[in-house]
């Protein structure tokens, strides 16, 4: 009973969330129109993708790998059961 | 953006609201785990349907309907900061499960009561 | 996996090169086409996960791959000092590509590295 109410809770909600446009985004395409001119005159790349996660946003594919990094070593560390390895 | 009713972002709104009742209607841990996976595809899939034009192209050189490369380049690191997240959820778990022996969220927190 | 059937031993070892070249492909032409670092690491670790299913000996050293990982990051991190934040808008422009491919080439390793560490640690650890 208890999970069928928060069923049609959810689904009251996802139709309010679906009814409405929350964020407005038709606004949005200074960064879009910024990139598509001028991402080869930047970054040199020919894949714009790669071009922004190597050159444009360096800082957040560092810190990214390095969450891989530590997710490894938390990894290795959690399942570690009496001292095996 | 293609303009029939069901787009990618009223699949994405689905999926994100499936994901919030696995983890507030159930009590397992693994599909706790399992929501959080459902939450990153559909935050995945909202992002990557922002600012799509029509009959979009990848964009590689220069395509003139061309997709938005940039929630691409967001949601590449997004992808494997979701592989880091369920793997090391999942580490939790097995040790957790090691230690007190359930899968639900209740039994461990009053396993955890009894121990203090 | 106790019993390896002889039809997965046979096809995952016709299909074993493929992969490894595919990825290898997707790596290093990250830059010119669709693909990249991550997506190739990612394919490259399927390798690893085909070799646990058609080897009979689970004998993998996994210091290994966690000194490589440690190592590459460490690279990655002097790569992006010396040649973004160093020059920052006067790195000369023909320089660029070569930064983006051996960028694309060190973190697809890491990535296979990384991802191997997780199936392996799953697979011959957890499973007890």
């Amino acid at each position: 009973m208890r999970r069928k109410i928060i069923a049609f809770w959810m689904f009251i909600v996802f139709i309010v969330m679906a009814s409405f446009k929350i964020v407005p985004l038709e606004g949005a395409d200074e960064l879009y129109n910024y990139f598509i001119t001028n991402f080869y005159a930047d970054t040199g790349s020919n894949n714009a993708v790669s071009g922004i996660y190597l050159d444009y946003r360096a800082y957040d594919t560092l810190f990214e790998t390095l969450l891989l990094l530590v997710s490894v070593i938390g990894i290795i560390y959690f399942s570690r059961h009496e001292g095996d390895y | 953006m293609y303009s029939g009713f069901i787009d990618g972002s009223i699949v994405a709104i689905a999926l994100f609201i499936i994901g919030i009742y696995g983890l507030i209607a159930r009590r397992n841990i693994i599909k706790s785990i399992m929501s959080f996976a459902i939450i990153q595809a559909a935050i995945i899939l909202f992002f990557l349907n922002i600012n799509l034009p029509e009959n979009p192209l990848p964009p590689i050189g220069d395509a003139t309907p061309m997709a938005d490369p940039f929630p691409q380049a967001l949601m590449i690191t997004a992808i494997v900061i979701g592989v880091a997240v369920t793997a090391v959820g999942l580490t939790m778990f097995i040790s957790l499960y090691h230690h007190y022996g359930t899968t639900n969220w209740k039994k461990v927190v009053n396993k955890r009561r009894e121990e203090d | 996996m106790r019993n390896h059937s002889l039809l997965l031993r046979i096809t995952m070892g016709a299909i074993y090169p493929f992969i490894i070249v595919f990825g290898i492909y997707i790596t290093v032409n990250g830059s010119t086409s669709p693909g990249g670092g991550f997506q190739g690491g990612a394919i490259i670790s399927a390798v690893f996960i085909v070799q646990y299913f058609i080897t009979y000996e689970k004998t993998v050293s996994l210091h290994i791959f966690n000194h490589i990982e440690k190592i590459l990051y460490l690279a990655i991190v002097i790569f992006t000092v010396l040649f973004i934040f160093q020059f920052g808008e006067i790195t000369p422009h023909f320089i660029k590509p070569y930064y983006m491919v051996i960028m694309n080439i060190l973190i697809g390793i890491k990535v296979c590295c990384g991802l191997s560490v997780i199936f392996y640690r799953f697979v011959l650890f957890e499973s007890r």
